[in-house]
């Protein structure tokens, strides 16, 4: 499959749902047109009901379309030899209640036919990642709905897969979960890997997606990059380090002399999520390990790279890092857990591009006309 | 077929965690150890082992024929409901692979309960024959004659085809020209007619039987003659008669001269060491009445040679099997019925399907009717076709369930018939390869139908 072809291709897809009678019920999709490109995030963006699930599971195979063309690899949905190379992770996490952490990845890992040490290995570096190696072996019936979802994610990624569909990653994480899912998103990117998520979120959107489509009522009503799509070409934004007040005024005055008009003035601010994310480190600091979920020290290793660039430690692996005290170190990976650079910070948007895009996502959504 | 074990393992681990096999492990082990203290046999200890078996063994069958066919049917319908087979199905499996796994899981878990069963049943059994209160001779004859295996020999049939054939003319013209039986059921009724007269013994006279029998007879292991005959006299009465045996053509007769009450079965021991050799054992009756009273044996098991085939342990091992392969065909149903409908749905749907498998015979005496409706001297035209689609169904219905009925090994295991390996694996192709093999491949075409992702 070379470069060119779409991970995913979807024309005019339609998806009626019937009842037992075989009426049509909802028309979940009416009709929606996009692509997905190697190695981009794209994003499925739409308030709930919007059809971003159904979408989801047609490209899996789990609903068969009512109308239209899909292809995905370019091949059926339903033709195992490109299920072989998806992940997936549905909106919620079914796992088998009586089987532990470890034995659940071990299951799906036997589902692709990999070897007992494959899985093994896969199922160590995965649980390390999603920072739940210490409850290896308790049944996962008993999970919390965050730490079951970071299950869903690991086994997600249990075949290295080139196309990754997420159906509301974050939905039932924390914020710290929520950070780490968006850098191990952004970090498969990197690798080159392509995935496609839904969410009806607009941070988690913007934060990672390279495109979007936004869908209300079953169709695609804006799609495109995500920086062209909030850019508001309008206006300009300064931002200067911390002025005293006679030389604001003094900046203010020249700008008001060339370009004709006061701007306004306000201090920038920082966003709750990552507000929140210094406290919850400087609280660790304080107090020391936690009992429920650990830090991660970025992506499983043998999760493979297609990028000429190095893997990539997150963002929050800096910030957050701690040493679990393990006794040995997991043996030595052709890929050493490097530290390199942070991720450029990506898409950080305005209040005013933000507002946009919510202008463009109505909030009452009803399907069901 | 990694993927296939994977899935059934993790259906095992499920059972096994969800505590459900160590419920029905006690539920077992209750109705073995308990059921057999509340009945009493017909006081022979020969009755006594019958009882325990038929007891014991039936209530592990229908034990685990239930929880068979309702963990077939909600191993798949629950995964579908829970979603987790979503998950499953996004990997490169098949539904073909989810629905084998599936079967093999339970079908694990079956030998597994099954074995339980076996083991503790043989135990039970040594045990409450040795502390019993009956005496060293009882339970030496328990273990010689009832606590092994032996094989039923049934004599040769004459050849009676072409003197029924002649003999149909002569029978239908004394019928007369207005009788409406049909050539076809004449015949039949000619065959039997005769094959019975090979069976009757007149006054005075000597019939001789022939069997087939293995070359080896074991010295010291039971051989006997069980035989039952009913007297033309009907007044119950004895009747004095005279058995001879030998094989080879020069050989002395073995004989015995005893008096019996006809209507009853009786019982002849032979000496198995003269009886070696090759070619059939003829066996002549001769029926000493003195007066005008024939005897008559019925053809199907009135006389029948048992010759030792083996232990007690490997004949249960071979009755559980074939229990294992009743299981099987149940596990197929529930599994496929699962895999088609919500788990309530599903449930009626594999009883109503086995309940139709129980009724295989009384189809048989449908499917031999050819009038259903149209019973008036001159029937309608449409009635008489409701009776040919009726008579079609029925007929239809009977070829699929004739291979499929009831086998009852415990029935034989308990009296000591021999349970053979052919008949083990005679069910196992029809129940297992034929049946559970087209249950699954049709039941997985229709579930590769389904969406999985609809749940709802
Ligand atoms: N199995 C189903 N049967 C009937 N209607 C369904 C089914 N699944 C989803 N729908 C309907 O389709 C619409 C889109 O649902 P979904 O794709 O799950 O939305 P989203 O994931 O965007 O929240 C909703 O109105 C929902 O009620
Ligand atoms: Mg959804």
């Amino acid at each position: 499959m070379n470069d060119a072809q779409p991970m995913i291709a979807a024309r005019n897809l339609v998806k009626t749902f019937r009842d037992f009678w075989y009426r049509p019920k909802v028309n979940a999709v009416r009709g929606i047109t996009f692509e997905v490109r190697r190695g981009e995030v794209f994003g499925l963006l739409g308030p709930n009901g919007s059809g971003k699930s159904t979408t989801i599971k047609m490209i899996l195979g789990l609903l068969r379309p009512t109308r239209g063309s899909l292809l995905v690899l370019s091949r059926s949905p339903r033709d195992v030899r490109a299920k072989a190379r998806l992940g997936y992770l549905p909106e919620e996490t079914y796992l088998y209640p009586y089987l532990t952490s470890r034995e659940t990845l071990d299951f799906y890992g036997r589902l692709f036919d990999l070897s007992a040490r494959e899985r093994r290995e896969r199922a160590d570096q995965l649980l390390e990642m999603i920072g739940l190696q210490h409850a290896a072996n308790r049944l996962v019936g008993e999970f919390s709905k965050g730490m079951a979802r970071r299950i869903g994610l690991a086994q997600a990624l249990i075949n290295d897969p080139e196309l990754v569909l997420l159906d509301e990653p974050t939905s039932g994480l924390d914020p710290l979960g929520t950070r780490q899912v968006k850098d191990l998103i952004l970090a498969l990117a990197r690798r080159g890997k392509t995935v496609l998520l839904s969410s009806h979120l607009l941070a988690d959107v913007e934060d990672v997606c390279d495109r979007v489509a936004i869908l209300y009522n079953g169709t695609i009503k804006a799609q495109g990059e995500i920086g062209e799509l909030l850019e508001v070409r309008q206006q300009h934004r300064m931002t200067f380090p911390d002025l005293s007040e006679e030389k604001l005024e003094e900046v203010l005055a020249a700008m008001e002399r060339i370009a004709g008009n006061r701007p306004t003035v306000d201090h920038p601010r920082r966003d709750l999520e990552s507000f929140f994310l210094d406290v919850v480190e400087q609280a660790r600091k304080e107090t020391g390990e936690s009992s429920g979920v650990r830090h991660s020290e970025g992506v499983a290793n043998y999760l493979s790279s297609e990028a000429a660039s190095p893997p990539a430690a997150n963002r929050l692996k800096e910030l957050l890092t701690e040493k679990a005290p393990l006794p040995s170190e997991p043996e030595p990976s052709p890929e050493p857990p490097a530290h390199e650079e942070a991720p450029k910070p990506r898409k950080d948007l305005s209040e005013q591009a933000r507002r946009k895009l919510e202008t463009l996502l109505p909030t009452d959504a009803d399907p069901h006309e | 077929m990694n993927k296939i074990f994977a899935i059934a393992a993790i259906t095992v681990r499920s059972a096994i965690r969800s505590r459900v096999v160590l419920v029905l492990l006690g539920l077992l082990l209750f109705a073995i150890v308990g059921l057999p203290l509340t009945v009493e046999g017909d006081g022979t200890p020969g009755g006594y082992v019958r009882v325990f078996l038929t007891y014991t063994l039936g209530a592990v069958s229908l034990i685990l024929s239930l929880a068979t066919l309702w963990a077939g049917c909600a191993a798949v319908a629950d995964e579908i409901a829970e979603r987790q087979l979503q998950m499953v199905v996004t990997k490169p499996v098949s539904l073909f692979h989810v629905w084998l796994g599936k079967w093999a899981g339970l079908m694990a878990l079956n030998v597994f309960l099954l074995a339980v069963s076996g083991v503790v049943v043989g135990a039970l059994l040594y045990w409450n024959i040795d502390r019993s209160d009956l005496s060293e001779a009882d339970r030496e004859t328990l273990r010689a004659q009832v606590l092994l295996s032996l094989r039923p020999h049934l004599p040769a049939l004459p050849d009676i085809e072409a003197e029924a054939q002649a003999r149909l003319p002569e029978v239908k013209a004394s019928l007369g020209p207005d009788a409406t039986v049909s050539d076809r059921e004449l015949l039949r009724q000619v065959r039997l007619m005769l094959k019975r007269r090979a069976f009757t013994v007149a006054p005075n006279t000597t019939v001789s039987f022939r069997f087939s029998l293995p070359d080896q007879l074991p010295a010291n292991q039971p051989l006997y003659l069980d035989y039952q005959f009913a007297a033309s006299d009907p007044t119950p009465t004895l009747v004095p008669h005279r058995w001879r045996v030998r094989r080879a053509e020069g050989d002395r007769f073995a004989e015995l001269r005893t008096e019996v009450m006809s209507g009853l079965r009786h019982r002849v021991d032979l000496d198995p060491a003269p009886l070696a050799g090759q070619g059939p054992v003829t066996v002549e009756f001769r029926n000493s009445f003195d007066g005008p009273v024939s005897v008559l044996f019925e053809p199907e098991d009135g006389l029948i040679l048992y010759t030792y085939a083996g232990g007690f342990a490997g004949n249960l091992v071979r009755a559980l099997l074939i229990q294992l392969m009743q299981l099987g065909l149940l596990a197929a149903v529930g599994v496929t019925a699962g895999s088609l409908f919500s788990l309530p749905v599903a449930a009626f749907v594999s009883l109503f399907v086995i309940l139709m498998l129980a009724t295989a015979p009384y189809v048989r005496g449908l499917a031999e009717r050819e009038v259903f409706v149209a019973i008036t001297e001159e029937p309608s035209l449409a009635a008489r076709a409701v009776d040919a689609a009726l008579a079609y169904s029925f007929q239809l219905m009977y070829q699929t369930l004739a291979p499929l009925r009831d086998m009852q090994p415990f029935e034989d295991l308990s009296v000591g018939r021999h349970v053979p390996w052919s008949g083990v694996v005679r069910v196992f192709s029809i129940r297992i390869l034929l049946y559970s093999g087209l249950i699954g491949f049709l039941g997985s075409l229709l579930f590769m139908r389904r969406e999985i992702g609809a749940a709802s």
